[in-house]
């Protein structure tokens, strides 16, 4: 069936932003009672195989795990190596996102201990599903569009095993402290409430209360210590250096002169950043104006970093309204400032809740890989059809008030500007402006942006104007990509509804 | 190969003629890589030879001068001639801020406009190792056959010596305006540089890079020494250690050479320009260096990554007072000509040719960010 944005999908078709009707009541747990677990509150078990084989690891069933410890991640591979130990076959994995580390993870899709990924596909595992490695088809959604999956029922976590920096043996965890602290722990509420048992793995076990708690231990059955859940090295991103490369930064500077002569940078703004190169550019040169003007931030989403911990301490922002935390600023922040605060994509992103926090954003600076006349957007798969990057928050993020994909108008002779996406995964309604190094384009829906800017000294360019001199440098328009494939991933809108397929490439 | 928008060429006698090709842009743009390495083929006279090309998403040009700097390499001819792009120069522009970007790097050279510099030097001698000479001329010439950076004056470093005017003959034809010579100390040296010119019938303009003791003490004659001379630049990197001084936080062992430049550029009316600034992290820095030389008479400085061109811009604008009073000139001459009248004076100071055209570049200086 065709969907309203013209793409084929197999169900479940993409109908328009808020086209969608919801009803009906929100996916519940098993309802379990305090009788069956210890009265002492000690829920340790010897080791994650036992932890496993009580959970009632079978065949077929859905896993979680998360992607606090980015890159650093050892847990996923010490979970599916009992599982293969156990003779368990064709699990779903259902984390929150792939990281290279996860490359590992290939000889389990490989022999059918892991049946498919439901989750943000990137890296060697996004490579090896794009070539159609798994025997069943990936589901891509945004970090909203997960926790909506898990509320509304479309997705039924069996076992959530949480990867804890700190935890104590009744279950309550936080992320702040502990050899493998990473920040907040805001990717695992979901399924700390709603899958069927949950098991939280720590290699800092402390005497009970672990106080402050991020998750309570009333949500946690059984507890596991292990030697190390992390790398450190890893666990904090190696990029929040601001970026040398001029292309990105004066993409980062358009963005962030549009947002000061529009009036969106005003006393009171909030703003969503990221730790990515243009993203924290971007921070950069808001922090700059913002001090410049004398104007505050009433609270920054983010991708916390050192960056964004300065602002708060140096009163340019209110809050910081954490989603993920990067560096060892953003941990120390998190663990000592009332004001830097851990979210989850509850609070953040969930669409078929009362509300959420990235309608409330003034602003949100965002990446893609493609982007098409009309403003719409693709950011999971490259020119080729390749899976190159996860979904992430940046469907949820659309919703902001101002929305800005900051992207260069062409990388390695890759046009972004298109004809046609390669992969639909955002609608134009939702996208206001793309900033490139060459000029920003305003989507003509925005009337107001528009005269907002009247007369500026911005360099306003139409969509056409960037494609046709992104094309003259790089040979004309691209040829038309014939994917013929089978599908092997479907991208999920934030509603569950589809928005578009992904097929297989050749390698 | 691991270095983006790049494209690498092999040659080989092979038994079988023709390609092979790998690209990052097979899906979108692999028929026309291959149209275009077989037009290029057939250019050349389609030798037997084997092409192996590894593409990391080289533009179109990038790829072409691979090619003719492999296959000519290989077949020992010369590269392919080019139709000739003339551009008459502007002798009077801004030379606040001049771009170096590595000639053998063709990542950088289709957005260096983009960063507003006064000028773009795609630079053949320091930033280009030993090895990779022949290859960068062929690109630099295609990159100044094919790309255009508005506003930018078009500029050149050749190499010294005589492989400096053979970089000349293959890439001034293709509308440079300015050559940057690098090691001058002769006049004599600027004199056959300027000859090769005369005889491709071009008015590309000249600035002599002074690096070394002789060149800055012949600083006059050589700013002298040719009519296409606009401007002289210092290089500093080595000079401290050939007069056999020590570096210094002051850079107190550099102010003669500074004072003897500025001198002789003022003594021959041209401009004295300053060297680079290697720091590209502090902008802070970057002013105030620039805001340093042009304390010390110079109208511009070097940078090495654009960052540094806005800073260095802020640095050398005009003061509130100059822009008014260059407003005052101008407005002074412009209605003396529109009323017929010959002589002008503005404040009791008489106004030439020369003086309005300074004004109005004032006033320029002070417009641009």
């Amino acid at each position: 069936m065709i969907n309203a944005v013209g793409r084929e999908v197999p169900h479940h078709p993409f109908a328009g932003v808020g086209a969608k009707l919801v009803s009906g009541r929100q996916a519940s747990p098993p309802i379990r009672s305090c009788e069956d677990y210890p009265g002492d509150g000690n829920k340790r078990v010897p080791d994650l195989m036992t932890a496993l084989k009580n959970a009632g690891l079978r065949d077929g069933m859905v896993i979680s795990t998360h992607h606090h410890l980015r890159n650093g991640d050892y847990l996923a591979a010490k979970l599916f190596a009992a599982a293969d130990a156990l003779g368990v076959r064709d699990l779903v994995w259902f984390p929150s996102a792939v990281f290279p580390c996860h490359a590992e993870l290939i000889p389990y899709l490989e022999r059918g201990v892991i049946h498919h990924i439901e989750g943000s596909l990137n890296g060697p595992v996004g490579d090896f599903a794009s070539e159609g490695g798994m025997k069943g088809i990936a589901v891509l959604r945004s970090h909203g569009g997960r926790y909506r999956a898990m509320q509304d029922g479309d997705v039924r976590v069996d076992i959530a095993v949480i990867a804890a920096p700190t935890a104590d043996p009744f279950g309550n965890m936080r992320g702040t402290t502990g050899p493998s602290a990473c920040g907040g722990l805001g990717f695992a509420v979901a399924d700390a409430q709603y899958a069927d048992h949950v098991i939280a793995v720590t290699d800092n076990l402390v005497r009970f209360p672990c106080a402050p708690w991020q998750i309570q231990g009333n949500y946690i059955d059984q507890v596991v210590v292990v030697d190390r859940i992390g790398d450190p090295s890893k666990i904090l991103s190696g990029t929040t250096e601001l970026t040398r490369s001029p292309e990105r930064l004066l993409v980062a500077e358009h963005a962030a002169r549009f947002v000061a002569a529009s009036g969106v940078l005003r006393e009171g703004w909030s703003f969503q950043a990221g730790a990515g190169g243009i993203s924290l550019a971007f921070t950069l040169f808001v922090r700059d104006l913002m001090r410049e003007r004398g104007v505050r931030a009433r609270f920054v989403r983010g991708g916390s970093t050192r960056y964004l911990v300065e602002m708060l301490e140096t009163g340019l922002t209110d809050f910081i309204l954490d989603g993920q935390t990067f560096d060892l600023d953003g941990i120390r922040s998190m663990r000592e400032n009332a004001n830097h605060i851990m979210t989850s994509p509850f609070n953040s992103y969930n669409y078929h809740g009362k509300g959420n926090l990235a309608s409330l954003l003034d602003c949100a600076v965002l990446g893609a890989t493609e982007v098409d006349l009309e403003f719409n957007a693709n950011v999971v798969t490259h020119s080729d059809g390749r899976m190159l990057h996860g979904i992430g928050g940046w469907q949820d993020a659309l919703f902001s008030r101002c929305t800005i994909l900051a992207v260069p108008t062409f990388r390695n002779r890759v046009p972004i500007v298109r004809e046609r996406l390669t992969t639909f995964c955002g609608p134009e309604t939702l996208v206001d402006v793309i900033a490139t190094e060459r000029g920003i384009a305003i989507n003509p829906r925005r009337t107001d942006l528009l005269a907002a800017v009247a007369g500026s000294d911005l360099p306003l360019k139409s969509l056409e104007e960037l494609k046709a001199e992104a094309e003259a440098l790089c040979g004309g328009p691209p040829e038309s990509l014939e994917l013929s494939g089978p599908v092997i991933g479907h991208v999920t809108w934030v509603d569950g509804t589809l928005l578009d397929v992904v097929r297989q490439v050749t390698a | 190969m691991n270095v983006r928008a790049d494209a690498w060429v092999a040659v080989t006698d092979a038994p079988r003629a023709g390609f092979s090709l790998t690209t990052s842009v097979e899906a979108i743009y692999g028929a026309s890589l291959r149209r275009q390495i077989t037009s290029t083929l057939a250019a050349f006279g389609n030798p037997g030879v084997h092409l192996e090309i590894h593409d990391s998403g080289a533009l179109p040009f990038v790829v072409e001068a691979r090619m003719e700097a492999a296959l000519c390499a290989f077949l020992c001819v010369p590269l392919p001639e080019l139709p000739a792009s003339r551009r008459r120069p502007d002798r009077h522009r801004l030379r606040r801020t001049r771009l170096y970007v590595p000639g053998n790097g063709p990542k950088q050279f289709a957005n260096a406009g983009l960063y507003g510099p006064d000028g773009l030097i795609l630079d053949l001698e320091d930033s280009v190792s030993p090895d990779a000479k022949w290859a960068a001329r062929a690109l630099v010439r295609r990159a100044f056959a094919t790309l255009e950076w508005p506003g930018c004056e078009r500029i050149i470093r050749i190499n010294d010596g005589p492989e400096g005017l053979e970089d000349l003959a293959a890439i001034a034809p293709q509308g440079i305006e300015a050559v940057l010579v690098p090691k001058v100390e002769e006049p004599e040296t600027i004199l056959s540089i300027a000859a090769l010119l005369d005889s491709l019938e071009l008015e590309t303009l000249l600035i002599p890079l002074l690096e070394t003791p002789l060149g800055i003490q012949n600083a006059y004659a050589i700013a002298k020494s040719s009519p296409r001379i606009v401007a002289l630049a210092i290089g500093l990197e080595d000079y401290a250690t050939e007069i056999r001084a020590e570096r210094s936080e002051s850079g107190n062992e550099t102010a003669f050479a500074h004072g003897q430049l500025v001198n002789a550029a003022r003594a021959a009316q041209v401009s004295p320009l300053a060297s680079v600034f290697p720091n590209i992290d502090d902008r802070d820095a970057v002013f105030r260096y620039a805001r340093r030389m042009r304390g010390l008479g110079f109208d511009g400085i070097g940078c090495i990554h654009p960052r540094q061109v806005r800073a260095a811009h802020a640095a050398l604008a005009p003061s509130v007072d100059e822009l008014e009073r260059a407003r005052l000139i101008v407005e002074g001459y412009e209605a003396a000509i529109a009323e017929g009248r010959g002589a002008v004076s503005v404040e009791g100071r008489m106004v030439d040719v020369p003086v309005y055209e300074r004004a109005r570049h004032v006033l320029a200086q002070g417009e641009i960010r």
